[in-house]
């Protein structure tokens, strides 16, 4: 993906989060009798965000450079590591039990990313399994034995 | 057994110096993985240093500093890849005299080095702290919302990257900062309904959101199965005391560059480490020797990365400003202690600042200690495949960001935001300048506010004072420093067209 579209975008979605921001701090009670209300801070930084993201966007049409390409590499690897964090939130807030979710998730992440490089034998995802069941013990141990963190 | 008032023997509990210990273990272990960083190493130790009183929190935290700081230059040296930015400048001869068969010897130099560093830093935090904090009481609000700033600034003006996207990023991170209760008027600002956000976006759930989701998939990205190979040759380092000595003036003048550079924000152990190792090859008898194995390159430049840790904490401790990203983090373990730093806790908290001090002390000490046990197991450490390293770190991260507030909210802000500066990190948006104006966002606003408030509404109280006017024209050099740096490479370059 090109670096111009990949700016413009990034620059879209900072300019949704000034938008709503802005739209709190504008919409958001007066303080009278405040010189500088607890909002008009948001304001100016508001305002000064979306002056540097309309220039980024000029800049990233108008660059006369060379455009750069933007490689991200196991893009499949990134969207499966930020579904399953997304999916293990949701199992852990649903259901308790985050050692068993846990588990899942660290074998499950192993297998993909191991799974991108070797042909996985069954003797391989038995020694990723083993893997993962010390790395749950071993976070059981430390933080609920140790320090006392209820997960 | 007191000394400037403090109970040195209340360092030596079981208990801190197990997390001593510990804590110089986390820091090379992660410090010596490339890629991952001092500032990731601190990231997943501090979740965990909520549970504990002040000073052990804090010297957990710099034990972590200090020892990734001296672990990015195990894989500079066996590997040829720094595992800091600090490390850097270690790979130019570091890594030669390990190719040459040397690798204990130059692993030998740095720790030596870095232990050197450590206590020069330590001596100069435990004497000038004071003073810089006596004098830091002559700031006032304009003078602090100005320094919160500049402390903003200078670590993008002295980047190379685009000081837009660095703009960007600051201004990012003083907007998430005034999430949650304004202290000034008890307004609840931006948490758009949610009882959770009344406190703001928990700092630890946004450091891992900063530093640790982008690093991470960074690795996915682009070394996950990457295997380093290190070679199982064993050689004795045939090092005696005396060539050590012979080097002392090296060290003491990396250690007084490292410690200097330290106190600058923005600049911190990379910066630290280069402008040594370059002030040392341009004064050697020999220059053509550097980058060819000479163990000064490898003193120079680690010497100075180790004091740079103890000159990062001068400004913190003193005036709350930090003086790396690194400090910043330490910062925030500060305030989710509860303790406000600055020129007052010497009134309020002396024990706990000389107990900092001289735990510094013993920080580099274990520091040595571990060094010299420990530097051999992590040299085979670095043979573990990121594809393994990867979901530790992220389940760490996890209850990293669970464990101070047990809030869920936290945790998808984190990973919504961790996916969204991944893309940053991806397109050059310099990211550190972002979790440093987050810290600092609550002093520049609050001060800002107290200025504005003090005179009437009138920003002439920014330049009214002494003090004012000098921070200011500083301010002012470091936000115009990248267009003159701009203008004049223009200039040359077109005064070399016309030229040919």
């Amino acid at each position: 993906m090109k670096e111009k579209h990949i700016n413009i975008a990034i620059a879209t979605v900072l300019m949704c989060i000034d938008a709503v921001f802005l739209y709190s701090a504008f919409t958001a009670r007066e303080y009278k009798g405040a010189i500088v209300g607890p909002f008009d801070f948001a304001k100016y930084l508001g305002i000064m965000l979306a002056v540097l993201c309309v220039i980024i966007i000029i800049q990233s049409l108008f660059a006369k450079t060379k455009e750069e390409k933007i490689v991200i590499t196991h893009f499949d690897l990134v969207l499966i590591t930020v579904s399953a964090t997304a999916l293990l939130l949701i199992l852990w807030k649903s259901f308790g039990l985050f050692y068993l979710w846990g588990l899942l998730y660290v074998f499950g992440l192993f297998i993909a990313y191991c799974g991108k490089s070797e042909k996985l034998t069954l003797k391989k995802m038995l020694g990723l399994g083993i893997l993962s069941v010390a790395v749950m013990l071993a976070i059981f141990l430390l933080f609920r034995i140790l320090m006392g963190i209820n997960l | 057994m007191t000394v400037f008032g403090f109970d040195i023997l209340s360092l030596f509990q079981p208990l801190n110096l197990f997390l001593c210990f510990a804590g110089v273990f986390i820091g090379l272990l992660v410090g010596a993985m490339p890629g991952l960083g001092t500032t990731l190493a601190i990231a997943l130790v501090l979740p965990f240093t909520y549970k504990l009183n002040p000073l052990t929190a804090i010297l957990l935290l710099l034990c972590v500093y200090q020892g990734a700081e001296y672990g990015g230059s195990i894989s500079a040296i066996i590997l040829g890849i720094p595992g800091t930015a600090g490390a850097a400048a270690t790979c130019l001869d570091g890594n030669i005299l390990a190719k040459a068969g040397r690798p204990s010897e130059a692993l030998r130099y740095s720790l030596t080095a870095s232990t050197i560093g450590g206590l020069f830093g330590a001596f100069v935090m435990l004497f000038f702290t004071r003073p810089v904090g006596v004098f830091a009481l002559r700031f006032s609000a304009p003078d602090y919302c100005m320094l919160g700033l500049l402390a903003c600034i200078a670590v993008i003006s002295m980047s190379k990257g685009n000081y837009i996207k660095g703009l960007v990023s600051i201004i990012l991170g003083l907007l998430l900062s005034l999430v949650g209760t304004d202290v000034i008027n008890g307004a609840v600002r931006f948490n758009f309904g949610q009882p959770e956000l009344y406190d703001g976006l928990d700092t630890v759930c946004l450091i891992v959101a900063v530093f640790a989701i982008p690093e991470l998939l960074c690795v996915i990205c682009d070394d996950l199965n990457i295997r380093y190979a290190v070679s199982s040759q064993k050689s004795k380092a045939n090092i005696t005391i005396k060539d050590h000595i012979k080097n002392l003036p090296t060290m003491l003048s990396g250690s007084i560059i490292g410690t200097i550079v330290g106190i600058f924000p923005g600049l911190g152990g990379g910066v630290a480490a280069w402008m040594s190792y370059m002030f040392t090859s341009r004064t050697a008898k020999k220059p053509e020797t550097f980058g060819k194995g000479n163990p000064k390159g490898i003193y120079a430049p680690e010497s100075a990365n180790n004091a740079s840790v103890a000159g990062s904490m001068i400004p913190m401790l003193s005036m709350g400003i930090p003086g790396s990203s690194a400090a910043a983090l330490i910062g925030a373990a500060f305030t989710m202690q509860g303790i406000q730093v600055g020129p007052m806790l010497f009134n309020t908290d002396s024990q706990l600042l000389y107990g900092i001090f001289f735990g510094f002390f013993l920080s580099v000490i274990l520091l040595y200690l571990l060094g010299r046990l420990l530097t051999p197991f992590f040299s085979r450490i670095l043979v573990v495949r990121n594809a393994f390293l990867v979901p530790i770190l992220l389940i760490l991260c996890i209850i990293g960001g669970f464990a101070t507030k047990k809030q869920f909210l936290q945790l998808w802000i984190a990973l919504a935001l961790g996916v969204l500066f991944f893309f940053m990190k991806r397109s050059h948006y310099p990211l550190a300048p972002l979790i440093i104006a987050f810290i600092l966002g609550p002093i520049i606003e609050k001060n800002f506010r107290r200025a504005l408030t003090l005179s009437n509404g009138s920003f002439s109280i920014f330049h009214q004072t002494a003090c004012s006017r000098v921070i200011l024209v500083i301010l002012l050099a470091f936000v115009l420093y990248p267009f003159i740096r701009t203008a004049i490479s223009f200039w040359r370059e077109k005064r070399n067209k016309t030229g040919k």
